[in-house]
């Protein structure tokens, strides 16, 4: 590589980012280029217990132009550092810390993320740093930290080590390091170090033998650092004479670093922030002093720190000028070359004959890989049509051309493993578009029946490698990651891990606790920011409404969200969760790193972006909860027909169900992949699309940001007849036909540059990317102008044409990704127009969509399902499917499943399912086995309403002998009881439980049954299939005779436990007040005049806050009345008072503007918004009038005239200017002017921090204070 | 050691010392403490220290350094010696004795 490097010749050997984690505090990229800056030509990173960061460091060092150096810092095991009086009592006092009675010394746990208030904590152990000094040293390093997390996952509990942290033993290090191209640098924080800095010099020049006799003198290097601090400790000048006097008696090199934790100064106080957060102690005076001395110094700085060094050191007037040189020497040494030493910009796929083909070499690649194309045209189309074969030789050729064919013939492999299981398996992405992925069975699309291109997914002008993505059932994912291991072995497999970094919220928790703010305060303010990043806190105080008004944006807190926000994208937590596989060659690990993920597969150290850089082949595999949704669908259609529905078939009949496309017309696509938002609703029932392709239009016209109203509007004008499609000329008519004239694609953009300047699509898509930055912008207008003219083109037609380029090019979306997406859609929508039953029953277990389950089940109604209730003698752990009793009209109905119960546990779900039938509450207690808790919300989720006729209506000497859901709730507390050795206190029949209330259970109506059971003459049952027509109710329980739970307090416990409302639509138990203000219902919507205002009232199922230009944000809240779904929009103007009502509430009355968008579509233009819940309580005190004066007064701090634009907020609460009052604190009997709903319901933190008065209100009915979360939020929302 | 933690003032300025304030910029000559003039002679320890940011009523991100260096120093008037830690803020560039160590 080219160095162009300045004239500083001091090079940093030791230096760690962001990614030893919670310790260092700088990107890579500006710690490369702040030595960039200072003139520095080599720099090393040399992170903790990883080398996560290696890619993004040296591919910043290519662009500065500076020689990356690499290494690793390692803590040392504390068990071998030996009996000297130094080491070995500092090895004991941390082996005693791990041991400290109770279990849990400070320091004693290590997780490998954040635990419950982030506690991370490490043992403080002696380290030193291994530099690779070569390609084979990089391997060397790559495997030697796969090693020391392969020993720190292995250890066992007993080791006396903290759990998981990550260790250097001496076995390991023997394995690793004699013989290897490595050195090892021994620093201030060594063993030799320590013992130095706690007077043992002896010791430490034991130590310092030992690791020469290990690695050789040439291998080992000391290094000093002397960070100014006083003392003898770490950091300190003397101790740093003292290492380089112990170097040079020994005959070694002594060098220098600087122990960098950080780029430069400005970063001390994130420093900090990090060590409180690592060490889960908050600052504290006294606890941690240090400086910022540990910063990227330049040379010159350096050298008066050398200088100093040399002096106490007693080296003579060269001393200095002595430590310089040999630094300079050692960094020249360690220098790697990122392409040929790391292998980066070079491809490793895998061998061929891993691949079972026969034959080596490239062509036999390329033939194996014809070959099974060849058989794929018979598959999919039947014969070699000539458009076909025609198609196949190109993409061939330029497969050929790369040396790609092995990558094909992987993922066709992988593909075929996942369909033999039987799993559902759909690719995702540019890769719809090749023949060739058609044709492997890859990918599900016909690409020539949909037009797409080849070049948009795999041009011969790029070298890197395709990106394919496979969508896969979510519920089976890790079963295909553990055959992808299988296959292809540990040698040559991987998975790609992902660094969680910081974002806002966590930023403000770890920044709250360092500086000891008290934690429920810090969660309230972390909650009111939205899921964004932590770089953005301060503007999103200035510009969110519901932030404005929160008194954060004082000044006296600018310091606390600076420090929030220099935490933006340093890792926090590496998430060992997979989210992709890489595939390469046998030397996979000499490449990479890996550590075991918790279910055990191996992880690759760097990210997606990373191992792409480094050539392996990356493939996403996705688990996407649609597919596992169909494929329970597909499963219950044939467990309750027999029939097996092929829903991967449709292309072969081009997609074309007429009642499929009635559905998406009139918008009925809750549940339906990708279509069913508020947004696609309104644009399908606009749009109407009548054929594949106007699918794969409608997601690609999907897209936010100001193009909308410019490719929108006019494609549905065209599409609608009210507008005539327009060319800029003839000739591009084939291109743009399909739109309307409108460029919406990728490949229109193709088209167009490739038809009017004669070059290929490959160059096409070429120009295409180039017209993402302003540079490039220019470059390809000069030579898009100068070719279309010499085509012919006229200058008018070429500006207009140009505009279009420039202005799109960067909007439009990739057919071929639409068109991977809108078959999933299409199968969607077709299985809820035939089979919403089984369909519905799909989405409800594995809830794909956005919209909470109890929105599906009310939709699942709408659609003519039945559903039916819990039931320990017939739900399944799923929902499944059954038919309907003979009389109902509904043939079908959906059973819930017993997953959703809060807190059960699956061998609870097995228990359940396997000892059925259950007789009683009394034989469930004994023989099920679930906790307390769990049988409780059992029977308050009504899964024995069955078994006991609750849901019945009862005649009242029925009432009398029959108990009811309280009286069972009861039982199960005696139950308890009993079982903890309690007798009743009457000594009753030990099958009757005594209820401390004097009842004696006497036989009903129908008379006693042969075993005691109470017969019920007129049973036939309204729910389940057929039913014997006297059913007995077990009588192992005694009745009560208090009055059993009401509707109300029914469908809250039924929220609670399942969250769904299962009895009753919880909106019912607001009717009145609806129906005094009156409200306009879902369904009646439609006929209501355009531009009329109206009063809407719901359950909130969905915020959204698609991005949007700073300072312009729009509010999308969905609710749902029981008769279906009200979409509103809350315009900036309209949010200020009430945008903290629309995130926190959940049952809300909306007043807006209706605002027809099509023939079958109606939104509502919002234009206030309260809490549905805190007005009914109002309407019972006070009554209507009352609640439209509450509706009148803005809350407080917001007036009338000023919330319409800039929501300004006035004064401070609490000064009322009343002279008695604390300011801040509101009067709980102060029943304030206008309603009720003013000052009472401010509150005010001591941090200033303002909640709004419309949260924190505890309803009257069912509803808000759900411990689940109950709607769908965007990122953008905050709240829950 | 006995803290003080008072302000003093630093002379700059040629003299026999020239020669120290060649090696070790930054450090005064001599300076005056309760009214008494000190000669520097020796420096005996030089180190940096941040204070500590997270104390106060405002959380400033700015963090404050000291350079402090321990001297063995000389009144000429009274014969007097003594080891005195001095500092000076970085952000400010005023002087301190932070403590006299015998």
């Amino acid at each position: 590589m080219e160095i162009f490097g300045g004239d500083d010749p001091f090079i940093h050997l030791r230096v760690a980012s962001g990614y030893s984690l919670r310790y260092g505090a700088s990107h890579p990229a500006d710690l490369v280029r702040t030595a960039a800056e200072h003139g520095m030509d080599t720099l090393a990173l040399t992170d903790r217990d990883g080398l996560y960061g290696a890619v993004r460091f040296a591919k910043a060092c290519l662009r500065e132009g500076i020689a990356p150096v690499l290494g690793v810092d390692l803590g040392l095991d504390p068990r071998e550092l030996g009996d000297g009086p130094a080491l070995g009592s500092f090895a004991r006092s941390v082996l005693d810390a791990t041991h400290r009675p109770g279990g849990r010394a400070a320091g004693s746990v290590v997780r490998k993320g954040p635990a419950l208030g982030g506690a991370t904590r490490e043992v403080e152990v002696p380290r030193v740093v291994v530099l690779a000094t070569s390609g084979a040293g990089w391997a060397t390093l790559c495997r030697l930290t796969s090693a020391v997390h392969r020993a720190a996952e292995e250890r066992t509990p007993d080791s006396g080590l903290p759990e998981g942290q990550v260790l250097l033993d001496a076995a390991t290090a023997r394995a690793h390091l004699p013989g290897a191209d490595v050195v090892v640098l021994v620093g201030a924080d060594s063993d030799v170090g320590l013992a130095l800095a706690a007077g043992d010099a002896d010791g430490a020049g034991r130590a310092l033998d030992d690791w020469a006799e290990l690695v050789g003198v040439h291998r080992l290097a000391v290094a000093a650092t002397d960070l100014l601090l006083p003392g003898l400790g770490v950091g300190s000048g003397e101790q740093a004479a003292r290492l380089v006097t112990l170097a040079h008696e020994r005959r070694l090199e002594a060098v220098v670093t600087n122990m960098v934790r950080m780029s430069d100064a400005s970063l001390g106080a994130t420093v900090d922030v990090l060590d409180a957060a690592r060490r889960g102690v908050p600052l504290a005076r006294g606890a941690v002093r240090r400086n910022e001395e540990d910063r990227l110094k330049s040379g010159k700085e350096m050298l008066d720190v050398l200088h100093g060094l040399a002096r106490r050191a007693g080296l003579g007037e060269q001393g200095a000028e002595r430590l310089l040189a040999a630094t300079r020497r050692l960094g020249q040494r360690c220098r790697l070359d990122p392409g040929a030493d790391l292998g980066l910009g070079q491809i490793h796929l895998p061998e061929f004959d891993v691949l079972q083909g026969e034959g080596k070499g490239p062509q036999a690649a390329d033939a194996e890989l014809r070959r099974r194309c060849r058989a794929g045209i018979a598959t999919r189309y039947g014969a070699g049509f000539p458009a076909v074969t025609e198609r196949l030789e190109a993409e061939l050729a330029t497969i050929a051309e790369l040396g790609f064919a092995a990558y094909f013939l992987t993922v066709a492999d992988i593909v075929d493993m996942i369909h033999e299981r039987g799993i559902r398996c759909a690719a995702r992405g540019s890769g719809a578009g090749s023949l060739v992925n058609y044709l492997l069975g890859i990918s599900g699309v016909d690409p020539l029946a949909s037009g797409l291109i080849m070049e948009r997914f795999l041009s011969p002008l790029r070298r890197a490698l395709p990106d394919i993505d496979l969508d896969v059932e979510s519920a089976r994912r890790t079963e295909v990651y553990r055959m992808i291991l299988e296959r292809f072995g540990t040698e040559r497999v991987a998975c790609v891990a992902m660094v969680e970094t910081y974002r806002v919220r966590h930023a403000i928790r770890d920044v709250g606790a360092a500086l000891s703010l008290p934690p429920g305060e810090v969660d309230v303010i972390a909650k009111a920011f939205p899921h964004i990043r932590a770089r953005d806190a301060r503007s999103a105080l200035r510009e969110l409404p519901e932030l404005r008004s929160s008194g954060l944006g004082a000044d006296d807190l600018a310091g606390l969200f600076a420090l929030v926000e220099s935490l933006d994208g340093l890792p926090r937590h590496i998430a060992l969760h997979p989210c992709g596989v890489v595939l390469s060659d046998a030397r996979l690990l000499d490449r990479t790193p890996v550590e075991t993920s918790s279910e055990g597969f191996p992880m690759s150290a760097f990210d997606k972006d990373d191992v792409e850089d480094l050539g392996f082949l990356k493939l996403d595999v996705l688990g996407i909860r649609m597919q596992s949704a169909m494929a329970h669908c597909l499963d219950e259609i044939e467990r309750t027909t027999g029939s097996r529905v092929d829903i991967d078939s449709f292309g072969t009949t081009g997609f074309s169900d007429p009642a499929t496309y009635a559905l998406i017309g009139a918008g009925r696509t809750l549940g339906c992949f990708q279509i069913e938002s508020p947004g696609q609703r309104e644009l399908v029932t606009t749009f109407g699309p009548q054929e594949f392709n106007d699918i794969v239009i409608d997601i690609s016209l999907f897209r936010p940001g100001p193009v909308k109203s410019d490719m929108v509007r006019p494609f549905l004008e065209v599409r609608q007849g009210w507008a005539r499609p327009r060319y800029p000329h003839p000739s591009l008519e084939p291109v743009l036909a399909e739109t309307g004239g409108v460029v919406v694609f990728h490949e229109q953009v193709i088209g167009l540059i490739s038809t009017m300047t004669g070059c290929t699509l490959a160059q096409g898509d070429e120009m295409r990317r180039e017209l993402g930055s302003p540079e490039g912008q220019r470059e390809v207008e000069l030579w898009f102008r100068r070719r279309a003219e010499e085509h012919g083109y006229a200058e008018d037609v070429v500006d207009e044409v140009w505009r279009v380029l420039a202005a799109f090019a960067s909007f439009g979306f990739c057919k071929a990704h639409a068109a991977a997406f809108a078959l999933p859609t299409y199968q969607s929508a077709w299985l809820k127009t035939h089979w919403p039953a089984h369909f519905l029953a799909g989405i409800l277990t594995h809830d794909p969509g956005m919209y909470p389950k109890r929105l599906l089940l009310a939709e699942a109604r709408h659609c003519g399902v039945g559903v039916l209730g819990l039931d320990v003698n017939a739900s399944a752990a799923t929902y499944r499917v059954e038919q309907m009793a003979a009389e109902d009209e509904r043939q079908w109905g959906i059973r819930i499943g017993l997953d959703d119960v809060q807190g059960i546990t699956a061998e609870e779900v097995a228990r359940i399912i396997e000892g059925r039938p259950w007789t009683s509450l009394t034989d469930f207690w004994q023989r099920a086995q679930v906790t307390r808790p769990v049988a409780e919300r059992l029977v308050t989720a009504g899964a024995f309403d069955r078994l006991y006729a609750l849901a019945r209506v009862r005649t009242p000497e029925q009432a009398t002998v029959l108990p009811t859901r309280r009286d069972l709730l009861l039982s199960i507390a005696d139950l308890s009881r009993a079982d903890r050795g309690h007798r009743g206190s009457r000594g009753v029949r030990t099958d009757q439980l005594a209820l401390g209330i004097d009842v004696v259970a006497t036989p009903g109506t129908g008379g006693l049954g042969p075993d005691g059971d109470i017969l019920d003459e007129d049973a036939p049952d309204d729910d389940g299939p057929d039913r014997p027509g006297r059913r007995r109710v077990p009588a192992d329980l005694a009745c009560s005779r208090l009055p059993d739970m009401n509707m109300a307090e029914r469908v809250r416990a039924e929220l609670e436990v399942l969250g769904l409302d299962v009895s009753r639509h919880v909106v019912d138990f607001y009717r009145p007040l609806m129906a005094a203000l009156g409200t306009v219902d879902a369904v009646d919507l439609l006929g209501a005049r355009n531009r009329s205002e109206v009063l809407v009232a719901g359950v909130k199922v969905a915020t959204q806050t698609p991005p949007i230009r700073s300072g312009k944000r729009v509010i999308f809240l969905s609710l749902d009345d029981g008769t279906g779904p009200v979409d509103t929009t809350f315009f900036e103007d309209a949010q200020g008072p009430y945008a903290s009502t629309v995130f926190n509430g959940w049952l809300l009355l909306v007043r807006g503007v209706v605002r027809r968008t099509g023939i079958r579509g109606v939104s509502v233009r919002a234009t206030g918004c309260w809490d549905l819940a805190a007005l009914t309580a109002v309407f019972r005190e006070q009554g209507i009038a009352a609640v439209h004066r509450a509706m009148h007064t803005l809350p407080e701090g917001w007036r009338s005239d000023s919330y319409a634009g800039v929501g300004e907020v006035v004064g401070a609460p609490g000064d009322s200017g009343d002279p008695g009052r604390r300011p801040g604190v509101p009067d709980p009997y102060e029943h304030a002017r206008s309603g009720g709903m003013g000052q009472r319901r401010t509150l005010v933190h001591a941090s200033g921090f303002r909640s709004s008065p419309y949260a924190d209100v505890r309803p009257a009915g069912p509803g808000v204070a759900t411990p689940r979360k109950l709607w769908h939020s965007s990122p953008g929302s905050p709240g829950r | 050691m006995r803290r003080y933690d008072e302000p003093i003032e630093a002379c700059f300025g040629a003299g026999s010392y020239s020669t120290l304030e060649d090696e070790l910029p930054g450090l005064p000559a001599e300076f005056r403490w309760r009214r008494h003039s000190w000669q520097i002679c020796e420096v005996e320890g030089h180190w940096v220290l941040a204070d500590p940011w997270w104390e106060g009523d405002r959380v400033d991100v700015a963090v404050e350094q000291r350079d402090i260096w321990q001297v063995r120093a000389r009144d000429p008037w009274r014969g007097r010696e003594g080891v005195f830690q001095i500092y000076r803020h970085q952000g400010s560039g005023t002087w301190s004795l932070l403590a006299v160590v015998d």
